[in-house]
């Protein structure tokens, strides 16, 4: 497992200190992938150079079952650092080096023999179903396939936790998928704590349990995936349920509604249930479905129309632990 | 023409003097770019690793093997440097006479125009393969033999192609003050004694030369080249 406890960096520019980290704790346990998610300049590069120690942070812990890295130095910190595998965005792999070479590169550090090296080189290449490309050379892969090998090289020291910097940020929507559900096999199959750095939605709702808002060096929100985009109004739900940009409809008459419908046997009735209570249908304005980490999520905006009230709906949706708010009461209320 | 090349064939400069010139020549450049690659790949790696933000950053070192070493060093143009370094040779070698002395003031003034290339050669490695290094827990010296060496490989050969191209070329003037080799040749015959013919044939051959090291220079640079 890894835990983060109050990391903090801070650079300093001529006359200006600039806070890129400012207390940022995050807990990862065995067998479960962490998302961190956040836009540019959030502070998501400074914080994946500080976990991985490639940047000292100013202060705050970085464990990694049970060991400081931020306490540890030379010799010490190498040895520490097989415990921590880590993923670049661009994979990163040693151009010169055939395939089995590059994955074979930590082994070489650990002091492993030659052909034990080769042997567990090909029995990380075959998990990540490139065994036939262990003679290439990484100009010769694709971008899904560089990856691949990137991932096995983070796993040759047979780590605990797997750091991923954006580890589908450069690749098709196609191959990301593929590599995301690889993450999640090898993750289920090596028991790893898998922290992932990204800015796509994707990657937090296919392989995340649970998730972390990054927002100018802090964390702003925080928690299992279903807890976060089961609260409603929260930006993580929001952002995990979008709504089409051009559903504003500010203009209908009466007002709008918005409600987080949450189906935990998959089934989502409360606007069926609401129209049938009031004997008035709901006009949808803007709707979107998710199933994540097991459960059916969907975020309806309806039109709410004269004599009834938005207030009186969202009361009723509240009174029936649904969660809701207005959105508009604009147009002509009579 | 025919008259032309039988003439220069039944030339004493041609069979008796050309072939130990050639020899002469090859020495020079053998010696000094051995020599040259042993001493400057450290220098240049030293470079590359002190540099601010470097892998070992370290400003005196950096500056006075910079500023100091490379730069006055590469300001000096050779003709003047060769002469300069005369009792330094002497001492050195115990003679100023011959390609082995020659090879002296060749080597000290390519280590530094070397030097440079490999540290340019450095700095084309991209950053994040230096990232990875480190984050698999290499130490400094593995990061830069393991990774930052290979990885720069094929612009290292072309630096060590075109430092011997840059050699064949000062080799001619060291000739000059006692080196020998086909630049004496050049001058004592074709320039002072009026053989247009002497000079034509040493100027072949000199081209000959350098295009042989640089065809084989790019060869090895496309063997290593596997970007």
């Amino acid at each position: 497992m890894i835990a983060v406890t109050d990391l903090k960096k801070v650079y300093r520019q001529a006359t200006r200190e600039v806070r890129a980290l400012d207390g940022v704790a995050l807990t990862v346990p065995d067998n479960s992938v962490h998302g961190v998610i956040g836009q540019s300049g959030a502070g998501k590069s400074t914080l994946v150079r500080c976990i991985a120690l490639l940047d000292r942070p100013t202060s705050g812990v970085v464990e990694v079952n049970g060991t400081d890295l931020t306490a540890v130095r030379s010799a010490d910190l190498r040895r520490a650092r097989r415990r921590l595998g880590v993923v670049f965005q661009h994979a990163n792999l040693f151009d010169s080096r055939t395939v089995a070479d590059n994955v074979a590169y930590p082994l070489e550090l650990a002091g492993v023999g030659r052909a034990e090296r080769a042997s567990r080189a090909a029995e990380l290449l075959g998990l990540v179903g490139l065994a036939e490309n262990a003679d290439a050379h990484p100009a010769q892969l694709s971008g899904g396939q560089r990856q691949r090998v990137g991932i096995a090289r983070a796993l040759a020291t047979d780590p605990d936790v797997l750091l991923c910097d954006e580890p589908t940020s450069a690749l098709d929507p196609a191959t990301t998928g593929e590599i995301l559900d690889l993450i999640a096999a090898l993750k289920a199959r090596l028991g790893l704590a898998v922290l992932v750095i990204t800015h796509e939605m994707t990657v937090v709702k296919r392989i995340c349990d649970s998730v972390s808002l990054l927002e100018d060096g802090r964390v702003v929100e925080s928690g299992p995936l279903t807890e976060v985009v089961g609260a409603f109004g929260s930006r993580l739900s929001e952002s995990l349920l979008a709504l089409p940009p051009a559903a504003g409809a500010d203009s209908a008459e009466g007002g709008t509604v918005e409600v987080l419908d949450v189906g935990r046997d998959g089934e989502l009735s409360a606007l069926t249930t609401a129209s049938r209570h009031f004997g008035v249908d709901f006009p949808v304005v803007a709707a979107t479905v998710e199933r994540l980490a097991g459960t059916t999520f969907g975020r309806w905006r309806v039109q709410v129309l004269p004599p009834l009230s938005p207030d009186e709906v969202v009361g009723y949706f509240s009174a029936n632990g649904v969660q809701a708010g207005v959105t508009a009461t604009t147009g002509s209320v009579r | 023409m025919i008259d032309f090349l039988t003439q220069l064939a039944a030339n004493p400069v041609v069979t008796n003097a050309l072939w130990p010139a050639f020899l002469e020549t090859l020495l020079m450049v053998g010696v000094s770019g051995v020599a040259t690659v042993v001493l400057g790949l450290p220098v240049g790696v030293v470079l590359f690793v002190t540099q601010p933000g470097g892998l070992a950053h370290n400003r005196p070192v950096n500056v006075v093997l910079g500023s100091v070493g490379v730069n006055i060093t590469r300001s000096v143009p050779y003709a003047i440097l060769m002469l300069s370094l005369v009792p330094f040779t002497r001492w050195i070698v115990g003679t100023s006479i011959g390609p082995i002395a020659a090879s002296v003031s060749l080597t000290i003034a390519a280590v530094p125009f070397f030097a440079r290339l490999v540290e340019a050669a450095l700095r084309e490695v991209a950053p994040g393969k230096v990232d990875a290094a480190h984050a698999m827990g290499s130490t400094r010296f593995q990061t830069v033999w393991k990774v930052l060496l290979p990885e720069s490989a094929p612009a290292l050969v072309a630096g060590v192609t075109t430092t011997v191209v840059t050699l064949i070329g000062y080799s001619a003037m060291a000739g000059l003050i006692g080196g020998g080799g086909l630049g004496r040749l050049a001058y004592n015959y074709g320039y002072q004694r009026f053989q247009p013919d002497v000079m034509v044939l040493i100027l072949v051959i000199l081209v000959v030369l350098v295009q042989l090291v640089q065809w084989a220079g790019d060869a090895v640079v496309s063997k290593v080249d596997h970007r």
